[in-house]
């Protein structure tokens, strides 16, 4: 990657992004700390510790999807401004002097990001759930699937990012075009409730077209909740549709890309 | 040999509906031999920045052909060997100039082990040793185009590409950036630069092309540019003697009595003119050719005195 993944995570340092991940990171920490008396109380109820050691699962499950959630919206708004920062005046000449292809330099960009955000996503995470493996004497290594469908996720937005950074040049784009394709997929989500009131066969067409089209980062959420859990998962839709939109609108901000004067 | 060759280059830039279309560069052809310090001057808007960056394919030609080392810029590894300062550049202001130089060594893929050998070497040829551990946007103008300079000569390149490489230096900055570049040359590096500064140019420069409206409208070694083919300042013991040539071969003017200049149809005709001022048994001191400014050279060019080369 050309030291860009060095030279992503010198800018996070730099930006002190590093400090809101951490600071929020003590904080759920505490809090997984702070759940010290949880089981007691459940077992003083009467529950055998298999029940309990369920529910606590249960709980820290959600907390902990809850919280990655979080770290991965709060790295994409952060890295919103990667595409439009490499790309402004004077900046874009310095990049795209050097001896490597548009193509390269661009994945290059979005993996050394993925790669840096992902790992502190993926490391908070595994803080918070090992402060809780410890206060609550369990760990289930089947936190990677939640963890894992967080760095997805977070791949997908990325995607979309970059994509919208290429096309406009502008921060505020990207972040903007994010936001609308979460509302999007928020409102393709309850699909059902949408058919039923346009109820009509070309409505209902295009509905299930744009749900197919459109990424289901929540729907992945759940996915890889349900995976950390130990449920069986029928469908892997949101996972791959979710990727092939990413796939999709990366060869397109590509092909722009390569094409386009600085 | 020739390492970079352009050839009818032109770009018109899509201005949108209002505007209409702007030509940066019309047919543009020249050639640059290695080894050799290339000044490109003209006006704002000439189109020297578009040429630098078609070059190094930042921009694409809307028809025309250039290479740089044999290949076209839509090949990366035309790039290789070439170093480039951006003009208005605005580094990655999140590392320190140290970092700026590792960071743009490894887009050239040089291994860190040659990067730390690289590293001393160019911060004190820019002389920003002291100042390699602090960040980009603490840097003032000129010690930003120092270390601008410095990563431009990372990789060790066979080219380097300037655009206002003197802007924001002091004079003493500039003297030296202009010493660097003729110890390039010395080394055998091609230097092309862009500038506004004529006399920069006029000191450092083995040739020089001025770019008007997209169009060379001169070219040729800076000696060339700066002597008036056709005219010849003659000092002699002219005193009362009358000496007039005719019309069809030139004009003489009489400054004093012992100085004159003559301008010739024909600069071969100054032969004529030399044994003429014998025959009349006047003394010859010197003749030499009337040598103008670079900067009167680019304003006359640039105002049109002069029909385009292409």
């Amino acid at each position: 990657m050309r030291g860009m993944t060095r030279d992503s995570l010198a800018e996070l340092f730099d930006r002190k992004i590093l400090w809101v991940f951490a600071v929020l990171t003590v904080f759920a920490m505490l809090g997984a700390a702070a759940s010290r008396s949880l089981n007691a109380r459940m077992r003083s109820s009467g529950a055998d510790w298999q029940t309990v050691k369920g529910e606590v699962m249960s709980i820290a499950m959600n907390s902990l999807d809850a919280f990655v959630a979080l770290l991965v919206f709060l790295a994409v708004m952060a890295s919103a401004s990667a595409v439009p920062h490499m790309l402004e005046r004077g900046r874009a000449d310095y990049f795209l002097s050097k001896p490597i292809s548009r193509k390269s330099l661009l994945l290059s960009k979005l993996s050394s990001t993925w790669v840096v955000y992902s790992a502190v996503v993926v490391l908070a995470g595994f803080l918070v759930f090992g402060t809780i493996s410890l206060i609550h004497e369990l760990f289930d290594p089947r936190v990677f699937w939640l963890l894992g469908m967080a760095a997805v996720s977070m791949l997908v937005w990325l995607s979309i990012t970059f994509a919208a950074g290429i096309f406009s040049g502008s921060t505020a784009m990207a972040i903007i075009t994010a936001f609308m394709t979460w509302i999007v997929q928020t409102v393709l989500a309850g699909r059902e409730g949408l058919k039923m009131f346009f109820n009509s066969d070309i409505a209902d067409a295009i509905v299930d077209g744009l749900y197919y089209i459109f990424p289901k980062t929540s729907e992945l959420s759940k996915l890889g909740l349900a995976l950390a859990l130990g449920e069986s998962v029928d469908n892997w839709l949101p996972l791959w549709s979710s990727l092939l939109f990413g796939v999709g609108v990366m060869t397109v901000a590509l092909v722009y890309f390569t094409r386009k004067d600085y | 040999m020739n390492v970079i060759e352009v050839t009818d280059l032109t770009k018109i830039y899509d201005s949108g509906l209002r505007k209409g279309n702007v030509i940066a560069l019309n047919k543009v052809s020249l050639q640059i031999q290695a080894g050799e310090i290339f000044g490109l001057l003209g006006p704002n808007g000439a189109g020297k920045t578009t040429l630098f960056k078609i070059l190094l394919g930042i921009v694409r030609a809307t028809s025309g052909e250039s290479t740089m080392n044999g290949l076209p810029p839509s090949n990366p590894e035309s790039r290789a060997k070439v170093g480039y300062l951006p003009e208005n550049h605005r580094f990655p202001n999140h590392l320190t100039g140290l970092g700026l130089l590792e960071s743009t060594g490894r887009l050239y893929g040089i291994p860190q082990a040659e990067l730390d050998i690289r590293f001393d070497r160019l911060l004190h040829l820019v002389d920003m040793e002291k100042w390699a551990d602090t960040k980009i946007r603490k840097y003032s103008k000129g010690m930003a185009q120092r270390i601008g300079l410095a990563q431009a000569l990372i990789a060790d390149p066979d080219i380097l590409m300037l655009d206002e490489p003197t802007d924001g230096i002091d004079p003493v900055g500039k003297v030296e950036i202009r010493e660097i570049l003729l110890k390039l040359r010395s080394m055998g590096k091609t230097v092309i630069v862009n500038s506004h500064l004529l006399s920069e140019v006029e000191q450092a420069a083995d040739r020089v092309a001025i770019l008007s409206k997209g169009q060379v409208v001169r070219m040729g070694e800076v000696s060339e540019l700066t002597s008036r083919q056709s005219q010849f300042e003659i000092e002699a013991e002219i005193g009362d003697h009358l000496f007039e040539l005719d019309e069809a071969m030139g004009k003489v003017r009489l400054i004093s009595s012992d100085r004159m200049t003559v301008e010739l149809q024909d600069e071969k005709d100054i032969n004529y003119v030399i044994d003429q001022l014998r025959f009349k048994k006047i003394s010859i001191r010197s003749v030499k050719p009337v040598k103008i400014t670079l900067e009167q050279s680019f304003f006359e060019a640039v105002r049109g005195k002069q029909e385009p080369v292409i």
